[in-house]
């Protein structure tokens, strides 16, 4: 059962490090491609996702990160707000908020300042 | 001689084989004669005949033979020259031609006189007309011929006749003619027609014509014809040379011969000239004989009608206004005569000036003559001859583009006849107009610098310099897009603009028509926007379209932005928001509004704050923080920038004393601007109303016994109190112990006999610092004759800033008196009245060398007394902890290492809201409080693992913190196990067993939470780390050890949770994992609830 569970982890880790390197590796035209394949993945999978690339600041990942604040799933939009706070990407995160206030912004926002 | 020949003929016959023709084929032409068988044909005339006259012949026969001839035919021949008379053929006097007039005498089979029997007779008659033209001594044959079926032809006697006739030339019909082909002018042809006609009955022979060439003329070569036939190759020379040439050889009778030549008349030749035609006809036959002469009267007169006479000029097209043009008169006398005092007469329009001494004739000037120039004598020109006058005029200007202007010539001539021509001449004129450079510009009217939000003004000079009119003159303006509110005005008045296409900007104005040498004055009027950039240029062109020229480029007028960026005191201040007066210790928030009022971007701004000492920046919102600078970065004109200053008044400021805040503003490329100074005011009071006095025993004392007091006087204010004077009355029921008073524990002399409180002034304490506190403890007897429950108060007063007095009255202090009788004292070998007394406070303190000592750091007044119940603040080291962490040494023999968690007050709000919202149904909630409470020291000594663990367990549980939103979502091992977390935790396990001592205190932090923890059981721990799964409770166990526990609450969290934590020490990872989202530990989570609740309380 362990092993199991290493080697599950092992390939999210290997999953998402491949995503990072094609991400970096490919043009800005390809940031949809991988963004559609990045809504293909689970709550948790798209989660695991942005905490890999969350230290990254390349373009496309940022592009992501946006992308990801309109998931359906709050805490993969949480996630992602959490990631560009932390990346100092703030701006793209405030104009976001600007232009979707509301209860589900307003919970993120409250989240985001627990763990400030 | 016919006889002989009609003998010789007969025997030639008879010798010659008999040969019968029938009679159809007698008398055929080219056949000879019969043989004369019957003489009996009579013939009158016998011997020669005329022309006209009417020959008669009668045949007569006789059957001789003794049977009837049958089928009897006769037939007479017709010979040339004779025509049948008819109604003459008589057949014994009965007429023989049939209904046509026929005779069937004449017909080839002849005529049927039917039978004719023996010795019967028959006469035939007939007669001839002899033609109207026959040749002289032409010989005419006549014989009949008679057959029958019984007897061959027979031919008659051959009668021959010889005709007389002669030709006859003079006649009506022969004469000379002469006509001119249209008129007879000189120069022109005429013919000379002369018709010859023969009336006589015979040819005239030879015809020779005489016919010398009229004078005035001239024969015209090879133009003799007679009959149309050319002559003069028969003649061997032409026929003006030959005098009497013969034109015909023979000319019929009857028939006309014509001899026709021309001539040409001599040219010139004055009118009325007669030229006559004379002419003389001979032949054989006739005589030469003189024809009527014929003549012509010659036409002759001067012309100048013909095209060769013109009035011309040079250049005729494309003359442009100002041109000279030659103007050319060639009179040339096409008539035939001389034409005599010739004269022109020029006509020139306004618009075409002559050109005084400029004309010529043939070449030659002419005199200058003041009385009509216009007017030229050319004298006689003879026929043929030709005179050229030239004249010069000058085209003026303006004149309409193609417009022609027309000049005449009128040629006057006397006769014969008199008269004139008059000759006109048109010149097509080019003109256009012309905008040239040095009279056509655009100009800067005003400076070269332009200031943005000023306008720009050029002026623009149009001159039609050309000789023509421009139409439909549109004004293109360029002008660079950043300019605002272009306008044209012209005489000033405004003109209308519109763009060159729908969607471009309106940049063109209509001028209509600008009129030669006409000039147009407009002004271009633009506005420089503000804000534009420095050092830019901006340029204003125009140009002019015209429908003639197309478009006339203008240069273009520049101008050089100077703009700068500019702030001043009004739009660039510092404001305070909030509260009006800053109280120490607090924030205050300041609002820093930079605007930029000038016309382009300020680069580097920068605010330079200058605060007074008493505050400190805190915090900056909206700009970027450098020491004690503010960076804006660019800030466009018109824009402003906003930041948010957090300043904090530090304590020990002194009343009334406020806080300044200057402000200087620099950026790249201008003078530093300083902002209006801000002035906080601030209130700082002193407050000692919080202090407390305090007895030991609290409750009840016995008499004699001593009483120790405690004042605890506490600065709760938020100023620097400079005099605190502390004065105690003291009680009639004690005695005060002297030398027993000591403020913080340091000993103060008495004032003579009365304690130091209770002198003039009490103790005087300077400088007391907000927080401060100060413990007077002093020792008094309770006196002995003081009565059982007698009440003891204490009363203290504070008397600080001069005007603020505060009391603080110690809780009631009864004696408490029981009878003695005996009077034996344990100790004493002897008895003693009296009763025990207490001993004496102790050795006083010696005082330090230095008079004034600086008073220790405040410590926390008791509960209740106003101070905060649990949490000490602290400046400096705290003795008590050093003195309980010797204290458990000394009493357990346990050396413990002391662990330190440093707060602000923001980091603590944040902690407790983090515990609030990471607050789960599971154990996982109680690793956020590990991960919030974690020190930031542990033992004296630097740990480094220490940082890296608190920043990666944060990472870490902020994911956890996200995830477990998921709805459903189950923990894994993966959650928590990360290798470098595995690492750090490891390290910083290894590194806390191995630390020593107490860490230093934080000189920031307003609270400080500490701990102790057995480092022996952190090595034990640590030594099975390297084996244990961060998702199992050795680790979070061993990091548990390393919370505060200073306080009763924090201690009993501590300790509940290690015991939690140690119950999984058996369990694998998934025990731990489901432990950690699933078990609920309710006494676990109260005391969390209460150490939060504590800590919320020092908020």
């Amino acid at each position: 059962m362990l092993d199991a569970i290493i080697v599950l982890a092992v390939l999210i880790a290997a999953i998402a490090a491949l995503a990072y390197a094609r991400a970096r590796r490919r043009p800005a035209s390809d940031g949809d491609a991988v963004i559609d394949k990045f809504g293909s993945l689970s709550n948790a999978e798209r989660c695991d996702f942005i905490f890999a690339i969350a230290a990254l600041d390349d373009p496309s990942s940022l592009r992501l990160l946006e992308r990801a604040l309109d998931d359906p799933c709050e805490a993969v939009a949480l996630a992602a707000a959490h990631a560009l706070t932390t990346a100092g990407s703030t701006t793209q995160l405030e104009r976001f908020f600007a232009e979707h206030p509301g209860g589900r912004t307003d919970r993120i926002a409250a989240s985001l300042e627990l763990l400030a | 001689m016919s006889v002989h020949a009609s003998a010789g003929a007969s025997l030639a016959a008879a010798k010659r084989p008999r040969v019968m023709r029938p009679l159809s084929e007698v008398f055929a032409p080219g056949a000879p004669t019969l043989p004369e068988r019957l003489r009996t044909l009579v013939v009158s005339p016998e011997r020669e005949l005329e022309p006209g006259m009417t020959v008669r012949a009668t045949f007569t026969f006789r059957n001789h033979g003794g049977a009837a001839a049958t089928g009897v035919r006769i037939r007479f021949n017709l010979p040339d020259g004779l025509v049948y008379l008819v109604g003459s053929g008589l057949l014994d006097g009965s007429e023989l031609d049939d209904e046509l007039g026929n005779s069937p005498l004449l017909a080839r089979a002849g005529a049927h006189v039917g039978d004719v029997l023996p010795n019967e007779e028959r006469r035939v008659e007939i007669a001839y007309s002899v033609a109207g033209a026959i040749e002289n001594g032409t010989t005419v044959e006549l014989q009949a011929a008679v057959a029958s079926f019984e007897l061959p032809c027979i031919g008659s006697n051959v009668v021959r006749l010889v005709a007389r006739s002669k030709p006859q030339l003079p006649n009506a019909l022969t004469g000379i003619a002469m006509e001119a082909a249209r008129d007879a002018v000189p120069g022109s042809q005429a013919q000379v027609t002369i018709r010859i006609h023969n009336a006589g009955e015979s040819t005239a022979r030879d015809v020779v014509v005489v016919s010398p060439i009229p004078e005035h003329s001239s024969y015209v070569a090879g133009s003799a014809r007679v009959n149309g036939r050319e002559i003069e190759r028969d003649l061997g020379a032409s026929f003006d040379r030959m005098y009497a040439p013969v034109v015909l050889r023979s000319l019929p009778a009857r028939a006309s011969a014509t001899l026709v030549y021309r001539v040409a008349i001599d040219a010139p030749l004055p009118g009325g000239t007669q030229i006559v035609a004379r002419a003389e006809v001979a032949s054989q036959e006739t005589p030469a004989f003189s024809l009527e002469p014929a003549s012509l009267t010659v036409v002759s007169a001067p012309d100048f009608g013909d095209e060769r006479t013109a009035f011309s000029a040079d250049p005729a097209h494309d003359v442009r206004p100002g041109q000279r043009v030659r103007l050319s008169l060639a009179a040339f006398n096409a008539g035939t005569a001389a034409a005599e005092r010739v004269s022109a007469q020029l006509e020139l329009p306004d618009h075409l000036i002559f050109v005084r001494g400029a004309a010529t004739i043939d070449g030659r000037p002419l005199r200058e003559r003041r009385k009509e120039p216009l007017r030229f004598a050319l004298g006689t020109i003879d026929a043929g001859q030709c005179v050229t006058l030239c004249a010069e005029g000058v085209l003026t200007s303006p004149l309409p583009d193609k417009s022609v202007v027309s000049a005449a010539a009128v040629l006057d001539w006397e006769g014969p006849p008199a008269s004139s021509r008059r000759l006109e001449c048109e010149l097509r004129v080019r003109s256009e107009p012309a905008f040239p450079p040095r009279c056509n510009a655009l100009t800067r009217v005003g400076s070269a610098f332009a200031v943005p939000g000023s306008g720009l003004e050029a002026a623009i000079v149009l001159e039609n310099d050309g000789s023509a009119d421009a139409h439909d003159c549109v004004l293109y303006v360029r002008v660079d897009p950043a300019l605002d509110d272009l306008a044209i005005f012209e005489s000033g008045r405004r003109l209308a603009l519109a763009g060159r296409s729908a969607d471009s900007a309106p940049d063109t104005a209509e001028l209509g028509t600008i009129e030669a040498y006409a000039s147009r004055r407009l002004t271009i009027k633009a506005r420089v926007p503000s804000p534009f950039a420095n050092a830019s240029e901006l340029r204003i062109g125009a140009g002019l379209h015209t429908r003639e020229l197309g478009e006339t480029h203008l240069p273009y007028a520049v101008w050089r932005v100077d703009s700068h960026p500019a702030f001043d005191r009004d739009a660039s201040r510092l404001e305070l928001s909030g509260q009006s007066v800053l109280r120490p210790n607090q924030l205050a928030d300041v609002e820093v509004v930079v605007t930029n009022i000038g016309t382009d971007t300020a680069h580097n701004v920068t605010l330079r704050c200058y605060i007074s000492p008493e505050a400190r920046l805190e915090s900056v919102d909206g700009a970027t923080r450098e020491k004690s600078s503010l960076l804006f970065g660019e800030l466009a004109p018109a824009a402003h920038a906003r930041a948010r200053l957090g300043l904090r008044l530090l304590r020990g400021l002194a009343k009334d004393w406020p806080v300044t805040v200057d402000g200087l503003i620099t950026a790249d490329g201008m003078l530093p601007v300083p902002l209006e100074r801000l002035t906080i005011a601030t209130s700082a009071e002193p407050d000692f109303s919080t202090g407390n006095l305090l007895s030991e025993p609290a409750d009840a004392v016995d008499p004699g016994e001593t009483v120790q007091w405690f004042l605890h006087v506490r600065n709760g204010g938020d100023g620097t109190a400079r005099n605190a004077l502390i004065s105690v009355a003291a009680p009639e029921s004690l005695i005060y112990v002297p030398n027993s008073t000591t403020v913080n524990d340091v000993p103060i002399r008495d004032s003579g006999a009365l304690p130091p409180f209770a002198g003039a002034r009490g103790i005087v304490l300077n400088d007391v610092d907000p927080g401060v506190e100060a413990t007077i403890r002093w020792c008094s007897v309770v006196h002995n004759a003081s009565p059982a429950g007698t009440s003891i108060v204490h009363v203290a007063h504070i008397r600080y800033d001069g005007e603020r007095d505060d009391e603080i009255v110690s809780a009631e202090l009864r004696v408490r008196a029981t009878p003695i009788f005996a009077n034996a004292i344990p100790g004493l070998p002897f008895g003693l009245d009296g009763m025990l007394g207490p001993a004496l406070a102790g050795h006083p303190l010696a005082l330090s060398e230095e008079r004034f000592l600086q008073l220790p750091p405040a410590t926390p007044v008791g509960e209740g007394n106003g101070a905060h119940p649990l949490a000490r603040l602290s400046a400096g080291r705290d003795e008590d902890v050093e003195d309980a962490h010797v204290e458990v040494f000394e009493t357990t023999g346990i050396d413990v290492t002391g662990t330190i968690a440093a707060f602000t007050p923001e980091r603590l709000n944040r902690t407790l809201r983090l515990l609030r919202g990471a607050r789960f149904r599971g154990l996982i909630t109680h690793l956020f409080a590990v991960r919030a409470f974690l020190p930031e020291g542990v033992g004296d000594a630097h740990c480094s693992a220490l940082e890296p663990a608190r920043e990666l367990l944060r990472e870490e549980l902020d994911r956890l913190f996200i995830k477990l939103r998921l709805p459903l979502y189950v923990l894994a091992p993966r959650d928590i196990e990360t290798p470098s977390l595995r690492s750090t935790l490891e390290r910083l396990v290894r590194e806390a067993g191995a630390a020593r001592g107490v860490p230093a205190e934080s000189p920031t932090a307003a609270l400080t939470l500490r701990g102790t923890f057995d480092p022996r059981e952190l090595r034990d721990l640590g030594e099975r780390f390297a084996q244990a799964q961060l998702a199992t409770a050795l680790p979070w166990a061993s990091l548990a050890r390393l919370l505060p526990d200073e306080t009763p609450g924090w201690a009993d969290y501590r300790a509940l949770l290690i015991e939690a934590l140690d119950g999984f020490e058996d369990s694998d990872c998934n025990e731990f994992i489901d432990a950690l989202q699933h078990r609920y530990d309710s006494r676990l989570d109260a005391a969390l609830d209460a150490m939060a609740a504590s800590l919320h309380s020092t908020v």
